[in-house]
């Protein structure tokens, strides 16, 4: 059974559905400090209102030297291949565009992300922004071999790269639990894509905000915005890929694909407060020398599994 | 309607927070009023409407709050804690400063002004932004890359007050560093932290090391627990809290990993520097009380080991290794690091 495709006037609702998933992963995020700061956490649901409020009232900047083209579009094209990447995510059975190869589509759409900070960094003229940009390119050499792994072993579990295809293959059994090793380290590239958490290097305290650096005003808000909807969507891909999709008892199928989105996104956030970062030099010889093997492995166990049954 | 006062009264302030030497206490205070507020601290002069100088910025270090003022792009507000106990009214006075609109209003024009003015008068310029060109050189791979002069602070976030380290930085790797400090007091070599507990010293050297290490919420609840130290809070709750959080904190293996192999300090350095960053973090976190890191003559070898250790090493590995020295510029009084590299 294939997934359905929707009717033109759904599009819109794909940026409305990230927008309000990546707002309550900002508004978690703001609960979760008060809590640590001792402050009380009632506050964290306007949080991410208010510092919109503070941003869209903040000037933009301009730097000498800086190349303005690339480092205005480095933040606009988060939000962008965000909403670009969702388009074959589907909720219930119905995706904007079942593509034939759904999945190597969101694989593109998340490269464009690794453009998009290294222009940000790039067109700054900054040494942060400078040193941040080459973080998510060694971050980027990092998590991608081991996370297109990943991909493969559910595509190659399905036998198809389209979505909906991946969804019908587990009808019998999940492939989270088929395939333990994928899920994971699809969840560890997850956080990494979406330069998040322990994976934030690229933007990080040390760096004075790396990347991000000098932006400002509307600028930052684009790609604050930007980061949390591309958080939702790696967080609402996991669950076509490794969740059975809009598989579930009872509810309808999109309740139970929101439900679980909701649930792997909330998992993302509170790994994200609990862990420090990562340090990219260390990072990129485990990623190499444990994960890729490991994916590899992963990919031959389901291709025998496919084989023998 | 007032579509930017009604939009500025929702936003949560966001401070830029520099501290000169010898205004650890001003420091301390500013960051308990912050996160007792809910405010935010901006990592970048870029995203903070709001400057903060705490204690007595000297002759040198004002130039630098100038520059970081220049970089703050508007709404904005500058104000100077020099004493703890004004932290709280400083910042309200400041809040109220950041809401008048009026006299927002008139700042962003001045300085358009100014700016199309320089602009005018600089016409012609034949480097990008009228800026010199990197100079190149090998780096350690014998590749001929841009050498870029950096220098990390005294106006960095989470960075010992006053200490400035001149660099020259290829790609992110660290090849040429030089110590400085920016306003050391003559004499007057008092640390904030002598009769203070000093479980609180470790804790504000830990915290400020887990903010570096990109665990903000840790840090977060580090602040947390000195405040309450330092207001003589050792009740059974904060003792419970402080064993949870140091447990926590000792137990992850990702920053033990982050951190193992980094700066490591040879037998000659004085005990607390000792061994590389995850030694000197965990010493702090010793349930026996841990090395205080402020004395005077220990701060002082930290300032000495410094540009050793962080030479050949990129630009985050430099932030742990300073963090984990933890120097405190407060009680070296006026002294000039003789180590340069």
């Amino acid at each position: 059974m294939n997934g359905t495709t929707a009717p033109l006037w759904a599009a819109p609702l794909v940026p409305a559905l990230l927008l309000a998933l990546g707002y309550g992963a900002a508004a978690g995020t703001a609960a979760l400090r008060a809590r640590a700061a001792g402050a009380a956490p009632s506050a964290a649901l306007a949080a991410p209102a208010r510092e919109s409020a503070r941003l869209l009232v903040q000037r933009r900047r301009t730097v000498p030297g800086a190349d303005v083209l690339l480092w205005r579009l480095g933040g606009a094209l988060v939000p962008v291949a965000a909403v670009l990447g969702a388009l074959v995510v589907p909720l219930g059975p119905t995706a904007v565009s079942d593509l034939s190869v759904g999945v190597v589509w969101f694989n593109a759409m998340e490269v464009l992300v690794w453009a998009a900070l290294w222009m940000l960094g790039w067109g700054s003229n900054s040494v942060w922004g400078l040193v941040g940009g080459y973080r998510f390119l060694v971050q980027g050499l990092s998590y991608e071999l081991p996370h297109m792994f990943a991909l493969t072993c559910a595509a190659l579990g399905a036998g198809s790269l389209r979505v909906g295809d991946v969804v019908a293959a587990q009808e019998q059994v999940w492939f989270a639990a088929l395939m333990p090793a994928a899920f994971a380290v699809y969840l560890v590239s997850a956080m990494a894509m979406a330069f998040w958490g322990p994976f934030g290097a690229p933007v990080g305290r040390d760096l004075a905000g790396g990347a991000v650096a000098e932006l400002s005003g509307v600028d930052r808000l684009v790609l604050g915005v930007g980061r949390y909807m591309f958080l939702a969507l790696v967080a609402a891909m996991a669950v076509p890929l490794f969740l059975g999709g809009d598989a579930g008892p009872l509810l309808p199928g999109w309740v139970w694909t929101l439900a679980k989105t909701a649930g792997v996104l909330g998992l993302l956030v509170w790994l994200g407060h609990r862990l420090p970062a990562v340090r990219m030099d260390r990072f990129a010889e485990a990623a190499w020398v444990v994960l890729v093997p490991v994916t590899l492995l992963q990919a031959l166990a389901v291709a025998v599994y496919v084989l023998v049954r | 309607m007032d579509v930017t006062g009604w939009l500025l009264r929702r936003a949560v302030p966001r401070a830029f927070v520099v501290t000169a030497v010898g205004g650890t206490g001003a420091r301390l205070a500013v960051e308990a009023e912050l996160r007792e507020r809910g405010w935010y601290e901006a990592a970048s002069p870029a995203e903070a409407d709001m400057l903060v100088a705490c204690g007595h910025p000297c002759a040198e270090l004002s130039p630098v709050l100038d520059r970081v003022w220049d970089q703050m792009p508007g709404p904005r507000v500058r104000a100077a804690a020099a004493a703890p106990e004004r932290a709280a009214g400083v910042l309200d006075r400041a809040r109220a400063e950041l809401l008048d609109t009026a006299a927002q209003r008139r700042d962003a024009e001045e300085r358009d002004g100014a700016a199309r003015g320089r602009a005018r008068e600089e016409g012609g310029e034949d480097m990008p932004g009228g800026l010199p060109m990197a100079d190149r050189g090998e780096d350690r791979d014998g590749l001929t890359l841009d050498r870029l002069h950096v220098s990390l602070g005294p106006a960095l976030p989470a960075w010992p007050a006053g200490l400035s380290l001149s660099t020259v930085v290829q790609g992110d790797v660290v090849q040429e560093a030089r110590v400085r400090l920016v306003g050391a007091r003559e004499g007057g070599s008092s640390s904030f932290w002598e009769g203070k507990p000093a479980r609180a010293a470790s804790l504000d050297a830990a915290q400020n090391l887990l903010a570096v290490a990109g665990w903000p919420a840790a840090a977060l609840e580090g602040r947390r627990l000195r405040d309450a130290l330092l207001r003589g809070e050792d009740g059974p709750r904060t003792r419970e809290r402080l064993r949870r959080w140091t447990l926590r904190v000792r137990r992850s293996r990702l920053l033990r990993w982050a951190t193992a192999g980094l700066g490591e300090a040879d037998g000659r350095a004085p005990a607390g520097l000792r061994g590389d960053v995850a030694d000197r973090w965990s010493r702090w976190l010793d349930p026996d009380g841990g090395f205080p890191p402020y004395r005077a003559d220990a701060s002082r070898a930290a300032l000495d080991l410094l540009p050793g250790l962080v030479i050949g090493q990129e630009l985050a590995a430099v932030r742990l290794i300073v963090a984990s020295l933890a120097p405190d510029t407060g009680a070296v009084g006026a002294y000039a690091p003789g180590g340069s590299a």
